[in-house]
């Protein structure tokens, strides 16, 4: 059985349906892209299933449990680390706070703090500086150390290289590498980078006005042109 | 006065600029002198001092020591609002649109024309983004249910809805796809081309070298280099702490 399965998901907000039926499986150890035009749904999804938007019909299942009827902290004790789409940290709590939200949600052993810093080094000397007062791109790096404190099964993220500077973005695409090879974390991730999908996902699937309408292997991936055209559709 | 034969007189600059938040060095010694009519880009690593040049610049932080100059005015110890007064428009990296109300009432609030000068060029200007970034056809929606890219169209109109001379975008286009991107500096462009300044902070260098004039680069609170996009991105330095080589 795959570690995540999306069945025929409805949901939205009030004045609009947006999903219309998202089905997709995710097996342990992947890597997997949703990419698309804004709008589609993409971040309606992500939200759907951690649990801020309500499913209105369809299941989605995680590591053999129903999702449908959990609250969003049941959902990420499961071992969901979320990382939003325009970071959303603690702006009032010390950075070094904002760290042990993420480990309070902790389920295999947490990660230890050491690890998140060698990727983010900076974190380091900035223990005590409130999360609001870190520049976008510090934040973003913030909210993505947040969630791998907790050692997720799965980390979702949604557009992470948002406001990254480009050196770093090839980073962060390298140490998503890392941990899925040497930290069996499985990756779910949305982005309009093509450069990062390229590098980083090793199965895709493209999304467009709240459904599932392509699949794409790695051969596909990393073909940039076909990529573009995917995007725009 | 025609917008052309003051096109190189300097509208907004600095002078020995110092910003310091406890031991985090976020300006230093900025010099930064912008041309009427300039589409200036500003890029730098995160944590180089961007956003927060451009708070200094809109007075909602203060300078430790240096002077700003907004059309061959002191402004130093000005309020924001008495520089937004001057002709200064922010639209902040975060963004600030509110979300419980409508495109319309959002733009309507903005509305303010705290410019009486060159009211018709800068109608024009609101009128342009309006139906560019189709704002009117969409005004009932709400902007917590808008997409990015939306969302960021409206912020941007919201700015121009104030009449401003010196617009600073602290990245416009974060969250748009490749496609939206590029119309994006498109309109943007075509508002620089009425006069308008235009200083924008962005990572995506595919933007930057669409529509920069010159490129400015922060480093470390510094002003590390300065050029064209050419110029910029070959240059070795620029790679190492910037750009990367992928
Ligand atoms: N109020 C504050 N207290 C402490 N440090 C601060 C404060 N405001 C900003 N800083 C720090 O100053 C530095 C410059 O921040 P700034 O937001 O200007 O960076 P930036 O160049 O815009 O980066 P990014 O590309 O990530 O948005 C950062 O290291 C940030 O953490
Ligand atoms: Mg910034």
């Amino acid at each position: 059985m795959s570690l995540f399965d999306s069945q025929n998901v409805f949901s939205g907000y009030k004045t609009s349906n947006v999903l219309q039926g998202v089905s997709l499986q995710i097996n342990s150890g992947e890597m997997v892209a949703i990419i698309g035009r804004n709008g589609v749904g993409k971040t309606t999804f992500i939200k759907t299933i951690i649990g801020l938007i309500e499913i209105r019909s369809g299941e989605i299942f995680f590591d053999e449990n129903r999702l449908n009827n959990l609250e969003s902290f049941e959902r990420a004790k499961l071992g969901i680390g979320y990382v939003p789409q325009g970071r959303d940290i603690f702006p009032q709590l010390s950075v070094k706070d904002n760290l042990r939200m993420g480990g309070f949600l902790k389920t295999k052993p947490s990660l230890d703090f050491d690890l998140v810093f060698n990727y983010f080094p900076f974190l380091k000397d900035r223990l005590q500086q409130r999360g609001g007062t870190l520049s976008g791109g510090e934040q973003e790096m913030l909210s993505i150390a947040r969630a791998l404190i907790s050692n997720p099964k799965l980390l979702i993220l949604d557009e992470p290289s948002e406001g990254i500077q480009p050196n770093i973005v090839q980073e962060i695409s390298e140490f998503l590498l890392d941990l899925n090879a040497n930290h069996n974390i499985t990756v779910l991730f949305v982005e309009q980078n093509i450069y990062f999908v390229k590098k980083v996902a090793n199965r895709g699937y493209v999304m467009n006005k709240g459904v599932i309408t392509n699949e794409l292997n790695k051969e596909q991936l990393s073909n940039e042109d076909y990529l573009a055209s995917q995007i725009t559709i | 006065m025609s917008m052309l034969t003051d096109s190189n007189q300097i509208i907004i600059s600095t002078h020995n600029l110092n910003k310091k938040f406890g031991g985090i060095v976020a300006a230093k010694d900025v010099n930064l002198s912008v041309n009427t009519g300039e589409f200036r880009c500003l890029i730098g690593p995160n944590g180089a001092g961007k956003s927060t040049l451009f708070s200094l610049l809109c007075g909602i932080e203060r300078a430790d020591s240096g002077e700003i100059r907004i059309l061959n005015k002191e402004v130093t110890k000005l309020k924001p609002f008495q520089r937004i007064k001057l002709g200064l428009g922010l639209k902040f990296q975060t963004n600030r649109a509110f979300q419980s109300l409508s495109i319309k009432d959002n733009l309507s609030i903005s509305n303010n024309k705290i410019q009486v000068m060159d009211n018709e060029i800068a109608e024009e200007r609101y009128q342009l983004a309006l139906s560019e970034f189709k704002l009117k056809s969409e005004g009932a929606k709400l902007a917590r249910e808008l997409p990015h890219n939306m969302l960021q169209w409206l912020e941007i109109t919201m700015i121009l809805a104030s009449f401003p001379k010196i617009v600073l975008l602290d990245e416009p286009t974060a969250g748009m796809s490749v496609e939206e991107t590029l119309f994006t500096g498109s309109v943007l462009k075509r508002l620089n081309a009425t006069g308008l300044t235009i200083i924008v902070v962005e990572h995506d260098m595919q933007f930057v070298k669409d529509v920069a004039n010159k490129i400015t680069v922060l480093h470390e609170g510094e002003i590390f280099s300065e050029g064209t996009a050419e110029e910029v991105s070959n240059s070795e330095e620029v790679k190492n702490i910037y750009l990367g080589r992928d």
